[in-house]
């Protein structure tokens, strides 16, 4: 399982000088623009490493993810409206109660199968924005408005970027923790096959419950940050399908093996994204990420992580 | 009492086109082993097509199927060639892969219809949707109507299809035991071709029967979606009457739930009612 040579130890350390790194990036003088843009890539990429860990690692592909963002999204946005309480507070709260939904979804779910589980999560999502939007009292179907972290628009992206980093450290930290656990073995006996993994004394219901929560609470998590950027906060937006597929398209991309696809796919599609979202607008840009899915699903199942040797092979070649 | 006879011959009628809907979803499935994630957006583009019929050339958008159904067939085939088969060729288990697959297509086709005809809301307005019907106590719409005939023609044509041709019975074979079915000499892949044109064919006639109910735009395909899957769940994969009972079922369960709770909740007794097939079977309902 190791990399040549290298301890454990040396591989946390030197992710914990990365983490180090991305923190002290905007010390440098970054642009207002840069740090937005890297804030989403974060946020996109804290979402995909979070989703990977049932997703990718045992296999049960959600594609109602976005229904996590949007509860953690709605908790930190009304507590801040009514209450005013930070969202750097009350983030953790949006993944506690992201946390209690995945249960109460995930019990009755993870029963399910591959195609079944991917309709049911999707599902699953639509019916939890009904929920969100229409419960009484809460007031969210005409929009939230959210206010800014701070007065000056640097420091309020400042803040922002900083935040998002702490979640991406912290989600990445997780979920190669998770990957060098014998919970990570089982998780993949999962996904290799669930049957074998029963007999040989994997809890699988248990597992599964677990990489789901898990996986929801940080995607919570991240929403929580994501909903203070966006000053004013619109139902459709929060629990998107088409959030929930961009996730699943960013692991699928990347590669599901370790942490490092997920991120990887959603640096490179998110970049790209925000480039053709400016060059050819936004319904165009959609098209294209249809494409890319079904590339992906046809050409490079495994992933960039796995295509790119043999790309760069047959490129060497010509 | 006149409120519960309508509610309950309301349910009827859109409990059809749920049934149509689903109907060519769960032949696909059957067939190929696809679920079609995109099945819904090609409904919706059907009752984009039947709307720019009236709306640009006068034409009834039941005339407007003529041209849809046909169309439409030969689109599912493309799909098949050109899109299943290749995937079939990478893995032999297909489900998982081809949802993934088929909300990228999905995606594609609702930028390329908000691109086409922008997100809009539409609702159709013929002759018929304006005026209502009296079937005892009750009142029903012209739209409901044509809805259940287009409905029940299109279900009605597939069990024939299916009982007395030999395409169709080769597709009945191949729902259950595809290996066993090539053994005997049924040509696999010209019978999958055909079910997923006839899935895609029926998926047209059904945005057109469900653009004469509801209003519907880009977006339409995710509730129509859930409908679907509600439907393909509960009635069984690859079962024209199961689907159409289940159909029946939904629609009726929607109605009656929206007289006693507001219609926003309603849709909401669907996602509990899935929830709780799949925890009492698992794997759905399925046959297999």
């Amino acid at each position: 399982m190791r990399p040549r040579g290298r301890s454990e130890r040396t591989i946390w350390l030197m992710l914990a000088a990365a983490g180090v790194g991305l923190l002290a990036v905007p010390f440098t003088g970054m642009s207002i623009y840069l740090m937005s843009v890297a804030f989403v890539v974060m946020f996109h990429a804290a979402a995909a490493v979070s989703w990977n860990i049932l997703g990718g690692y045992a296999g049960y592909e959600s594609f109602g993810h976005s229904a996590f963002i949007g509860v953690g999204a709605y908790t930190t946005a009304l507590l801040l409206s009514h209450q005013g309480l930070s969202p750097l507070l009350t983030a953790p709260v949006g993944a506690l109660l992201a946390a209690a939904v995945a249960v109460a979804v995930g019990y009755p779910c993870l029963r399910l199968r591959g195609p079944y589980f991917a309709l049911v999560t999707l599902v699953v999502s639509l019916a939890v924005s009904v929920v969100v939007v229409n419960l009484p009292g809460l007031n969210v179907a005409s929009g939230v408005f959210v206010s800014r972290p701070a007065a000056s628009p640097v420091m309020s992206r400042f803040i922002l970027y900083e935040a998002m980093a702490v979640i991406l450290i912290v989600a990445v930290a997780v979920a190669r923790a998770v990957e060098r656990s014998r919970f990570g073995v089982a998780l993949a006996a999962i996904r290799e096959d669930e049957e074998v993994a029963a007999t040989q004394g994997v809890p699988t219901t248990r597992f599964k419950l677990v990489a789901f929560v898990v996986s929801a609470a940080l995607t919570g998590l991240a929403g929580g940050i994501f909903s203070w950027s966006r000053g004013f906060l619109d139902p459709g937006d929060m629990f998107s399908v088409n959030l929930s597929v961009l996730i699943v398209l960013f692991a699928l991309f990347g590669g599901r093996r370790s942490w490092v696809g997920p991120l990887l796919g959603a640096l490179v599609v998110t970049l790209a994204r925000e480039f053709l979202f400016i060059v050819i607008g936004e319904d165009a840009a959609q098209i294209l990420f249809g494409v890319l899915l079904v590339v992906v699903i046809l050409f490079m199942p495994n992933g960039l992580i796995a295509a790119a040797p043999r790309l760069l092979r047959n490129g060497a070649r010509r | 009492m006149t409120q519960l006879v309508q509610a309950v011959t309301t349910g009827l009628l859109v409990g059809l086109s749920y049934a149509v809907l689903g109907v060519g979803f769960s032949l696909t499935w059957g067939a190929t082993g696809v679920i079609n994630a995109s099945h819904t957006m090609v409904a919706v583009i059907g009752a984009y097509l039947g709307y720019f019929a009236l709306a640009w050339f006068g034409v009834d958008p039941i005339i407007a199927l003529v041209v849809i159904l046909p169309l439409f067939f030969v689109f599912g085939w493309g799909f098949f060639e050109g899109l299943v088969r290749p995937l079939k060729k990478r893995t032999r288990v297909v489900g998982l892969s081809s949802v993934v697959l088929t909300l990228g297509v999905a995606l594609v086709l609702e930028s390329l219809t908000k691109l086409a005809a922008t997100a809009n809301p539409r609702l159709l307005q013929t002759a018929y949707t304006s005026r209502s019907f009296p079937i005892g106590p009750a009142r029903v719409g012209g739209g409901p109507a044509m809805a259940a005939v287009i409905s029940l023609v299109v279900i009605a044509a597939l069990v024939g299809f299916r009982q007395r041709t030999y395409l169709g019975r080769a597709m009945r074979a191949l729902e259950q035991e595809p290996e066993g079915a090539a053994l005997t000499g049924i040509d696999v892949r010209l019978t999958s071709g055909v079910a997923t044109g006839i899935g895609f064919a029926t998926a047209g006639a059904a945005g057109v029967a469900l653009s004469m109910i509801y209003v519907f735009s880009p977006t339409s395909y995710l509730p129509w979606l859930v409908f679907t899957f509600l439907v393909v769940i509960l009635g069984g994969v690859g079962t024209v009457l199961g689907v159409s009972l289940a159909g029946l079922f939904a629609g009726l369960a929607v109605s009656l739930a929206s007289l006693v709770i507001p219609f926003v909740w309603a849709n909401l007794v669907l996602f509990v009612l899935l929830i709780l097939v799949l925890l009492v079977r698992p794997t759905g309902l399925l046959r297999r």
